[in-house]
């Protein structure tokens, strides 16, 4: 079974890349780092979801409080006051693994063979342990990274809200010549809970799925007041991209991340131009070689980018997972 | 319908070359000048080719003037690999006895401005170094500005660098001091200026055509064929003096538009803001990017419909 790290800041969707995650995949631990909401709301509800699903062998340790260079923002708007609004959840008493996530995720790292993270937050925590330990980058197998997005932003015209949050840190991990599927937001848009879906993890009769569906009912009247025609699953996405690599369609892209733009800072440039993408059947062959000087050349690929997801298949892998609570 | 009156500014270039064809020979505008711009090729090429091109659309007579021959900031970076060394593909014109005029194309276009008793059109096709110089150096032309058509700037994946168009990223500022002017713009992006094309036997067939205009067309068109190894290729900027002569084939949306000036992989970038109108109010979270100029941009187009528009025109 792939051994994974879940660093995240719960987030209804967290929440339920966690339940995914915990039933395919040997969940080490769960670190969480200030994003949707406070570090401190965002650890309760970490702490809550190891509860509502009886994931408490899972260890939750608490992370960065804060982007590395500037200060911290919060997405109230999509989550709620709580970070994770809807159902009414006991405080929790499942007590924190003492330490610091960077740490955890380090120590686990270099004592794991073939450690996975599932970064679904800002990256700032998976930044710091690069920068902290740099033996990481030969013992991290791979990141399925919630981030970014190949065409239009969220939080700004052109950011998703995990990379504008920090878009040092995410350069950082970009740059880290760790193999990285990217689940963004023009593939994780492709996966929209609406009343239909909720209905179906309704029926399914346990608590755990009963929470969801209350979850979920929050999320979707967020996420329509905004516009959207149903709640976008985004962290589910990258959690599936590892249990299930055949539901997502990547394609090799050189991807960067802008941190001095004025209005496009923290966006991920996704080069899509064509010829941009190489040909898999002559690796060393790019279109683009036969193009005029004066452009700027794509560097080779350092992202998967999932541009397609199955809908149908991930559905009924999540309502299977959540029938097994 | 008295035809339109248009100011053409151009950096002639293959595609340019189409868009003057078409310009040219349309009933329904009449060209009132032209300004020359570096770009594609450097400026006095651009006067010499666009000269060349009035020549052989029998429109002599339309003042050509030379402009700006670098951007306002950075240093000129050319595409002779696109438009040839000659910047027409390598098609060879007969060279046309004709002059540009002595006025510098700023004075030229805001003298013929001023003294124009109606607003009118001018088409951009170029890097936007003279028409930003002549709205910072002449302010008071804004009004006689009726509507700007720009080519420029892409939503989707660029061509010079992932997430920009050539026209914008040779001169970004004068791309901001344009939008952020309130002239009324039309976007004509890169993301529709390829989708007007024609195939290979398409342009034989006009290339091959007793009406010179047509067979000159066919002859840039497959220059650029030629060049690139390809079965297909782009009207370029023609498509955005078509969308004027053919406003039904084409869809629009008023965005909210910046110009990236900072980034460093996005300078030049157009940044467009389509997100539900109520997500970018937001109070908390909000959005701290400044774009305050909305243009219309062109989001879709109906292919043969401006395909049609081209040849027809080119052949009266």
């Amino acid at each position: 079974m792939t051994s994974v790290i879940i660093d995240c800041d719960p987030g209804h969707d967290d929440a339920l890349a966690i339940l995914l995650a915990a039933k395919h995949l040997d969940v080490i631990g769960i670190t969480t780092v200030s994003g949707n909401e406070s570090i401190d709301n965002v650890t309760t509800n970490a702490l809550k979801v190891v509860e509502f699903g009886n994931l408490t062998h899972i260890p939750v340790v608490r992370g960065s409080e804060g982007p590395l260079t500037r200060d911290a923002v919060y997405a109230p708007h999509v989550h709620g006051k709580s970070g994770m609004d809807g159902p009414d959840l006991p405080q929790p008493t499942t007590l924190l693994r003492e330490g610091h996530a960077v740490d955890f995720i380090i120590d686990t790292a270099m004592s794991t063979a073939d450690l996975v993270l599932l970064p679904m937050g800002p990256l700032t925590n998976i930044a710091l342990a690069l920068r902290k330990e740099p033996k990481l980058r030969d013992r991290i197998k791979l990141m399925s990274i919630m981030g970014g997005s190949s065409t239009t932003g969220n939080f700004t015209p052109t950011a998703e809200f995990n990379i504008y949050v920090d878009a040092e840190a995410a350069d950082i991990v970009f740059r880290s010549q760790i193999p990285i599927l990217m689940s963004g937001l023009n593939l994780t848009r492709q996966v929209l809970a609406r009343q239909e879906e909720i209905s179906q993890i309704r029926a399914i009769e346990n608590p755990t799925a009963q929470i969801v569906a209350q979850l979920l009912s929050f999320y979707l009247a967020s996420s329509e007041r905004r516009g959207a025609a149903g709640g976008a699953l985004h962290d589910p996405c990258a959690v599936a991209a590892v249990i299930d690599r055949t539901l997502i369609d990547f394609q090799s892209m050189h991807v960067v991340v802008e941190t001095t733009g004025t209005q496009t800072y923290g966006m991920t440039i996704c080069d899509q131009r064509p010829g941009a993408i190489r040909d898999e059947t002559n690796p060393t062959k790019s279109s683009w070689d036969d193009l005029p000087e004066h452009t700027s050349k794509p560097k080779d690929a350092n992202v998967e980018v999932g541009v397609s997801i199955d809908t149908d298949r991930f559905f009924s892998l999540l309502f299977d997972t959540l029938r097994m609570y | 319908m008295s035809p339109r009156n248009i100011f053409l500014d151009v950096d002639t270039g293959v595609d340019d070359a189409l868009a003057l064809l078409l310009a040219a020979r349309s009933p329904d505008l009449r060209i009132k000048g032209i300004t020359c711009v570096s770009g594609n090729v450097p400026v006095d090429l651009v006067v010499r080719n666009t000269l060349d091109i009035m020549d052989a659309a029998d429109q002599s007579h339309v003042p050509v003037a030379r402009g700006m021959d670098t951007p306002i900031i950075e240093k000129m970076v050319n595409a002779a690999e696109i438009h040839g060394e000659n910047g027409l593909g390598g098609v060879e014109l007969p060279e046309s006895s004709t002059k540009a005029i002595a006025l510098h194309a700023v004075e030229f276009l805001y003298n013929e401005l001023s003294n124009s008793a109606d607003p009118i059109i001018i088409v951009a096709l170029a890097p936007l170094t003279n028409i930003a110089t002549l709205i910072r150096t002449h302010p008071d032309v804004l009004p006689k500005i009726k509507r700007l058509v720009v080519m420029g700037g892409a939503i989707g994946p660029g061509n010079v660098t992932p997430t920009t168009e050539f026209n914008i990223r040779q001169d970004p500022e004068a791309a901001d001091i344009i939008f952020s002017s309130g002239i009324p713009v039309l976007l004509y992006t890169w993301d529709v200026f390829v989708q007007v094309a024609f195939y290979r036997a398409e342009i034989e067939t006009l290339a091959s055509s007793s009406n010179k205009c047509s067979s000159l067309a066919g002859e840039l068109l497959a220059s650029m064929l030629n060049r690139f190894g390809r079965e297909q290729t782009s009207i370029g900027d023609a498509g955005a003096v078509a969308c004027l002569l053919n406003a039904g084939a084409i869809t629009t949306k008023n965005l909210p538009i910046a110009v990236e000036l900072s980034g460093k992989y996005t300078r030049g970038q157009i940044v467009v803001d389509q997100r539900p109108p109520d997500l970018s109010d937001l109070e908390e979270g909000g959005l701290e990017v400044p774009m305050p100029s909305s243009v219309e941009v062109v989001m879709d187009v109906d292919v043969n419909s401006l395909r049609d528009t081209f040849t027809d025109h080119l052949a009266r």
